[in-house]
């Protein structure tokens, strides 16, 4: 009965990505299922056609350069959270982590209207810093977590064997976190790269990105390409999951 | 003449919380000076203001006579040794050691040889290649202080160095740190709790409460002449009593006799009391008596004599004023 149960959970799980897997090897130029005709059209035209590569390469470098900012901002912020006597403390923890507490739709519409001011609607770098604030909870959360655990007299050990302040916390805190960070760059980036709402009202069609093609495409008709797309996703999201659950075990 | 560590009028408050109040302290040079005093008596903050990690509210720390204040701890040239050896785990032992090494840019070979020489010391030889997490909670301290001293510092601190190892290893340790205290002969500001080892590793004791220093002298000094009763109970359990000119008298268990004080001095006092406990501590048995308007008493008697007692006896309780101390009044 357990098993059964079980069963029907992963059936009803990985259903959707079964049906996409079968959509993709189709070799017809409409969605039918099944596929009357087999082969890798989907596929040549998720790679080499003139609209999904080009939305890829834009959502890896908005997701790359996003991740690095909630990075460096996020890592920043736990330290003075962590390890220094910063006045009001739990106000700007809630700040940190704030973006996550607030209605992706609300976010967007708000931050739909500063942008127009600023006239960066439409621009990686509007998106970019958008995507920024989005992931940074992600970031101050993991790091959060993973710094309460490493003792803060392991800094002080390092500082008075003769390092300076900065040097102690990136020789010691930073490299035992290493995992934690990696894991908090990992998940920075998917927040990004699976962002679809906030990047539809700020960067449109001026910077498409590849979910926002991909909602876009359902909308108007779909092309069957988008089950290519798809399986390429997924096997490129397991596999960096994979890798990260690999760090972790390692860093245990 | 310049002292390796002197504390002038030390102070520090967190808040409204007074957590150092005005310590003057002066440790000679080789010197192993404890100290000693209960969590919260603000020992390890006076530690952590001398490394820099704290920075005083008042007062200052000079070390080799100079004003230390406006340096930071990498610049201080102290050691210390943590109560969990803050050994950094990513690293290996020999790296460990070679850190402050490292920080100090000394030339790579310079540094192997001095790094085996530090291992050596605390006879650790060979381990060097081994990750902290392999070593025993004793030698992983030793990595510490290896690590702590191989820089030639001008003052070790270590704070509750042994606290966190059981009791053979505490004692085994000990040793070990009397060793390198002498074969180093390094300026050492230890803290602890636990009075057995002040008495056992330190030159002298100072003792804290609260923030202050209420005494300092040799562990002699301290135990033979308390200059009040929180000092005297923290070296061992003490019973205090009044004398005819209404002077607090601190007698220890074993200067209570029990039974009849046959041949004992002309001043002798007796005191009768009844039995509430009976503990066997091996060669001794300490008994807890109450008697009445003095209340609780403790006797510690050699076990053979103090066979017999149970709770519920009624027995004698005798002390010799000439053996007891006199506090201040």
């Amino acid at each position: 009965m357990r098993y059964f149960v079980v069963a029907v959970i992963v059936a009803f799980m990985f259903a959707p990505t079964a049906v996409m897997g079968v959509l993709s090897f189709s070799d017809e130029s409409s969605v039918s299922f099944p596929p009357g005709d087999w082969g890798l059209r989907q596929y040549r035209e998720a790679l080499f056609g003139d609209r999904w590569m080009p939305a890829l390469g834009r959502s890896l470098v908005v997701g790359s350069a996003s991740a690095a900012i909630a990075l460096l901002a996020g890592a920043l912020a736990v330290v003075a959270l962590n390890r220094t006597s910063i006045r009001g403390r739990q106000f700007l923890q809630a700040l940190a982590v704030g973006p996550l507490l607030v209605p992706s739709l609300a976010f967007a519409v708000a931050l739909y209207i500063v942008f127009a001011r600023l006239h960066v609607l439409g621009t990686a770098g509007g998106l970019i810093l958008a995507h920024s604030v989005l992931a940074l909870p992600f970031v101050v959360l993991v790091l959060n977590a993973s710094i309460a655990r490493v003792p803060r007299d392991l800094e002080r050990a390092a500082m008075s064997l003769g390092a300076g302040r900065a040097r102690a916390l990136l020789d010691v805190t930073a490299r035992i976190l290493l995992p934690a960070l990696v894991a908090a760059l990992v998940l920075a980036f998917l927040t990004s790269f699976d962002e679809v709402v906030v990047t539809s009202f700020v960067a449109g069609i001026g910077y498409e990105t590849l979910p926002r093609a991909i909602f876009q495409d359902v909308r108007e008709g779909v092309d069957p390409a988008i089950a290519a797309v798809g399986m390429l996703l997924t096997a490129g999201t397991a596999v960096l999951l994979a890798g990260l659950a690999l760090l972790r075990r390692r860093a245990a | 003449m310049t002292r390796p560590l002197e504390l002038v009028g030390l102070r520090k408050a967190f808040g409204s919380v007074t957590a150092v109040d005005g310590v003057d302290l002066r440790v000679e040079p080789s010197e192993l000076l404890t100290l000693l005093g209960p969590s919260g008596s603000g020992k390890t903050t006076i530690l952590r203001m001398i490394a820099g990690f704290e920075a005083p509210t008042a007062g200052r720390v000079l070390i080799d006579g100079q004003d230390v204040s406006a340096l930071s701890p990498a610049e201080r040239g102290v050691g210390f040794v943590f109560q969990h050896y803050a050994l950094f785990p990513h690293m290996s032992v020999a790296d460990n050691i070679a850190y402050p090494l490292r920080m100090r840019r000394v030339p790579k070979r310079d540094r192997r040889a001095r790094v085996e020489h530090a291992l050596g010391l605390v006879r650790l030889e060979g381990l060097g290649d081994r990750a902290p997490t392999e070593l025993s909670g004793g030698q992983q301290q030793r990595v510490a202080f290896a690590r702590a001293l191989v820089f030639g510092p001008r003052v070790l601190l270590m704070d509750e160095p042994l606290g966190a190892l059981d009791r053979a290893l505490r004692i085994e340790l000990q040793d070990e740190l009397r060793r390198i205290h002498r074969e180093t002969g390094v300026t050492v500001l230890h803290v602890t709790h636990d009075e057995e080892e002040a008495l056992i590793l330190s030159d002298r004791v100072g003792v804290l409460r609260d923030g202050r220093l209420l005494q300092e002298g040799t562990p002699r000094e301290l135990f033979e002449r308390p200059a009040d009763a929180f000092v005297a109970r923290f070296f061992g359990e003490c019973n205090l009593l009044e004398d005819s000119a209404g002077r607090v008298l601190v007698v220890r268990p074993a200067s209570v006799g029990i039974g009849s004080p046959n041949g004992a001095g002309p001043l002798v006092v007796t005191i009768p009391a009844v039995v509430e406990d009976v503990v066997f501590l091996g060669t001794t048995v300490r008994v807890a008596c109450k008697s009445e308007g003095l209340g609780r008493l403790v006797a510690e008697a050699p076990a053979r004599s103090a066979s017999g007692i149970v709770a519920g006896d009624a027995v004698t309780l005798w002390y010799d004023p000439a053996e007891a101390v006199r506090l201040p009044a």
